[in-house]
């Protein structure tokens, strides 16, 4: 490569990583200021103090609000696997009367969205007695259509003599999906792992319609909760919140950046 | 000679003699095995995704009373109704600008990003990862990074204009402003997702292409123009139609940035919905305004299918 | 080891047009039994049948003394080669080969004992940790291979399972496995397209076309008593020279060629046949005016070998093949005079195509017994 095409290329990446990264990296300097910095509109901090975050602490039950974060996102990142790969299984290794209609009825509610059904939903949550419960919050996304088309584009690739290679062996069908079918696919089952887990930990809309109280409230409502409540008096702890909001999403994005975008694509394109 | 009847079935065509045929084998019991695996998905999707929609298209033809319950069948006259509501009205036309900024400029944006960091340079890794990160950010954490970026006094934004010498401008207060400042925080969140899509899908075209149009003698902007962009179409045609989905969902940005204001011009259809459902407990008028949402998106999906898919170019 | 036995099978995936129909056959325990055929020709679809991952639509399956054709896989005790090998990319070597055992709940000690003892059988001890991608095909086919022989079934099934591999490697595994089976006793069914892997390899071949049995019966009577052109032809290499021909005043007449004399007392009742002459029988003659049943052919190609030199000519619309032993100074467009001896020609009713001579073995002269051979 030419020098001059390197250099240009060089300075519009990091010209580009400046202007994308600044407010992420912006919110966690303002996350270390005391509230007379804040308001001076320093850029960096004096000092790296942590006070911001024991405020945040204490002024939420941000650490509960955290675990049912965790709790409802690992809980749909499992649901959705197990179900999005029981259904792609028997769309891909079980012939029957009707698979490809029932299989474009699972796709086409990729084209309902979750917001145009919500009023009925909500009622439905509502006269099950899951308002305010894990339930409401992660049984709704068990099923998706995305993971199991994602899935089912994996499995394709899996050589039909895998699958007799067992029946000699003299696996019975449901061995042979989690035998040899879902540890063959692990890459695809990260990927929508992956997937799954950050959607639904970075979830308002429903997450803020279905609970009420601290209970199950995840940090996402805990935001705008702090965010209202603080705005006047003090940003440093609100941005405090933020980045403790998105760490465990960044970390686990960093981790699996590849295999996402390796997925996604095959996914999206395959 | 017992020729089972079961052979029919099994929908070979005449003359078809695969090598390695899906095992046809015993057919007896695949139906019902098929339906056991598929029993989770099909409970779930019915009751979360089919009745809620037709429940939503038949609410928006009643009143409802408190309790969400249809009391009192009324036609199309919510229909009428929001149709002629000025409030609505300005909803969809926010909407359909937000979908006109939002869209084509992520799109763009995410593009340029793909194809800067597509290069094989030292250090690539790293900008690849800053380039995603927003992936990670929630609409929750995002809208309140942008929500102190807007403040008018200590935001950084207006410290940086009258740094500039340049005067202040009101992102959140300003009607005009407003709708953009929202566009801009959806865009900053979204380019993550589009962008990781698209250098996916650079890395897929086959690299011999642009060795022999090296060989030949091709520019980098006639191989952008001739290789690149051709080959990218069908990734292009995924982001567009998944940006454009998203763009008509929009909720968390506006709910924590603006809260449909100033003067309705960010109150987009998701969040027109939710105050009506929500806030006024008027399921009728919101059902029928979840239709229209519903519509736009079969109507852009529909437009996306069968106009784009024409000039994607698929290898 | 176990008799498979084949009676009256047959196949149809519409319900009306047969993919195999009435195919009869004793597969002898221990015996190495090879499908041959071209591509689309059921050999495949019979051998699954036989595993059991096709239906069978009619007759019947006898494995050992037990009908078969309504059992799962599985309960068939057979164990199978594929094409594409269908190893486990998530297991070890090692684990792949005792995957069986494991499903059938052997006990581990054993399970380790004969999960080393087969790899060491292959050369595979040093492999055992390894995953299927991180070894080359060759390997691949061994651990395959290593996997149908370890849970010691005593039927094994083979679907191609060398025509993935380069020609040098082919002919390396023909031996080994043959070794393997003659060393084991295996009864082993052989699907293959390619004629030599049949010929070297089979104890008994059948030979398949259109879903029909062609033949059956060991190598050489399938070399050199074709029951029909099809077999005549899809046997040997260069293939067998076919065309039509007639018989008149006692001699055979065959366009481009010169008419070969019938010798006394060979007189045949057909006047249309179909003529088969084997490449090696087509001579080259050194006094043209003297021999009889000469003609000259236009040279269109010649491979030279080395050893040998194979010259292509047209006779009765068709390319036909000459072989001769030996390097000969012949290039294309030469014209060449040669011969064929009537007691080589084999000859085929044209109605029926059924075998009404057989060509003698060119090298029948030169056969010589087995007691000669071992002194």
């Amino acid at each position: 490569m030419r020098m001059r095409k390197r250099i240009t290329l060089y300075i519009l990446l990091i010209l580009s990583s400046i202007i994308l990264f600044f407010p992420t990296v912006y919110a966690l300097m303002v996350s270390f200021m005391n509230g007379r910095e804040v308001l001076s509109g320093a850029v960096l901090p004096s000092s790296f103090s942590l006070d911001n975050y024991k405020k945040a602490f204490e002024s939420l039950p941000l650490l509960s609000y955290l675990w049912n974060s965790l709790v409802i996102s690992a809980a749909v990142m499992a649901g959705q696997l197990i179900v999005s790969s029981l259904a792609a299984f028997a769309f891909v290794f079980i012939k029957f009367k009707g698979r490809n209609a029932l299989f474009f009825l699972f796709i086409s509610t990729m084209m309902v969205p979750w917001e145009a059904t919500m009023i009925p939903n909500f009622v439905t949550i509502q006269e099950l007695g899951w308002i305010n419960s894990y339930f409401g919050l992660t049984v709704p996304f068990f099923a998706l259509a995305f993971g199991t088309f994602l899935l089912r584009q994996h499995f394709k690739t899996i050589p039909k003599e895998l699958e007799e290679a067992s029946q000699v062996a003299g696996l019975s069908r449901f061995q042979f999906f989690y035998k040899v079918v879902l540890p063959v696919s692990k890459t695809s089952l990260v990927t929508l792992g992956i997937y799954g887990f950050l959607t639904t930990w970075n979830m308002y809309l429903w997450p803020l319609l279905v609970t009420n109280d601290e209970t199950v409230r995840t940090v996402q409502i805990a935001l705008k909760q702090m965010q209202t409540k603080e705005v006047s008096t003090d940003w440093g702890v609100v941005m405090a919140g933020v980045i403790i909001v998105v760490i465990p999403t960044l970390l686990l994005l960093f981790g699996g950046q590849k295999q996402l975008q390796k997925g996604l694509t095959q996914g999206a394109l395959k | 000679m017992n020729s089972a009847p079961l052979t029919k079935e099994s929908g070979y065509e005449v003359g078809d003699l695969p090598e390695h045929s899906e095992k046809a084998f015993p057919l007896r019991k695949d139906f019902w095995q098929a339906m056991l695996y598929l029993l989770p998905s099909f409970v779930l999707f019915s009751v979360f995704v089919f009745y809620p929609m037709f429940r939503t298209i038949y609410l928006s033809f009643f009143l409802t009373d408190y309790d969400g319950m249809p009391s009192v069948f009324v036609g199309l006259e919510n229909y009428a109704y929001i149709f002629t509501s000025d409030e609505f009205l300005k909803s969809l036309r926010a909407t359909i600008l937000f979908v006109l900024i939002t869209v084509p400029a992520g799109v763009i944006l995410a593009l340029f990003l793909a194809l800067i960091a597509n290069e094989k340079l030292k250090g690539i890794g790293f900008f690849r990862t800053i380039f995603s990160s927003n992936m990670g950010m929630s609409v929750a954490a995002s809208s309140v990074i942008w929500l102190f970026l807007f403040h008018p006094s200590l935001g950084a934004l207006n410290q940086m204009l009258s740094t500039l010498g340049l005067s202040q401008v009101e992102w959140l207060l300003d009607p005009t402003w407003a709708i953009i400042s929202v566009s801009v925080t959806t865009i900053w969140m979204n380019t993550g997702f589009a962008f990781l899509i698209i250098l996916g899908g650079l890395q897929n075209i086959d690299e011999h292409l642009y060795e022999n149009a090296g060989i030949q003698g091709a520019g980098y902007w006639y191989q952008l123009r001739r290789i690149t962009l051709p080959m990218l179409s069908p990734t292009m045609f995924f982001i567009v139609t998944v940006s454009l989905i998203n763009a008509f969902q929009t909720f968390g940005q506006v709910d924590i940035l603006t809260q449909g204001g100033p003067a309705e011009s960010t109150n987009l259809i998701v969040y027109s919905i939710y105050r009506e459902a929500f806030v006024n407990y008027q399921f009728g008028t919101a059902s029928a305004q979840a239709v229209i949402l519903f519509g736009c998106i079969l109507i852009v999906t529909i437009l996306q299918f069968k106009f784009g898919e024409k000039k994607v170019h698929y290898q | 080891m176990k008799q498979v036995k084949l009676d009256g099978l047959y196949k149809t995936y519409d319900g009306t047009t047969p993919v195999l129909s009435n195919v009869n056959a004793t597969i002898e325990a221990g015996e190495f039994f090879v499908l041959v055929g071209p591509s689309g020709c059921g050999k495949s679809t019979l051998l699954r049948m036989i595993a059991g991952l096709e239906e069978t639509n009619g007759g019947a399956i006898t494995i050992g003394n037990k009908r078969a054709d309504q059992l799962m896989p599985s309960e068939r005790d057979l164990s199978m080669v594929f094409q594409n090998y269908a190893l486990y990319p998530h297991l070890t070597v090692f684990d792949n080969i005792v995957f069986g055992l494991h499903v059938k709940k052997v006990p581990k000690e054993e399970r380790k004992r004969r999960g080393r003892e087969t790899a060491e059988m292959l050369g595979l001890t040093d492999y055992l940790k390894r995953k299927p991608r991180q070894l080359s095909g060759g390997q691949r086919q061994r651990v395959a291979l290593a996997r149908a022989i370890v849970d010691e079934s005593p039927v094994c099934l083979m679907d191609e399972p060398l025509s993935n591999l380069d020609a040098k490697l082919r002919a390396h595994m023909r031996a080994e496995i043959k070794q393997i089976q003659r060393r084991l006793g295996l009864t082993i069914i052989y699907v293959t397209h390619d004629q030599v892997e049949a010929m070297t390899m089979g104890d008994r071949i059948m030979v398949l076309n259109k879903g029909v049995t062609q033949q059956i019966g060991t190598p050489l009577e399938i070399y050199n008593q074709p029951a029909n052109p099809f077999v005549a032809t899809f046997i040997g290499s260069p293939p067998m020279n076919i065309a039509e021909g007639e018989i008149k005043d006692h001699k055979l007449f065959i366009e481009g060629l010169g008419p070969i004399p019938l010798p006394n007392g060979g007189a045949i009742d057909q006047t249309h046949v179909y003529a088969g002459i084997r490449p090696e029988a087509v001579r080259f003659v050194h006094d043209p005016v003297r021999e009889k049943g000469s003609g000259l052919i236009e040279v269109k190609n010649v491979e030279v070998l080395g050893n040998e030199t194979v010259l292509m000519f047209t006779a009765a619309g068709r390319d036909w093949y000459a072989r001769w032993s030996g390097q000969w100074p012949v290039k294309p467009g030469d014209r060449i005079p040669v011969m064929i001896d009537y007691a080589d020609v084999a000859l085929f009713d044209k109605a029926s195509e059924k075998s009404i001579k057989h060509g003698q073995s060119p090298d029948v002269a030169a056969e010589i017994s087995r007691e000669e051979v071992l002194l």
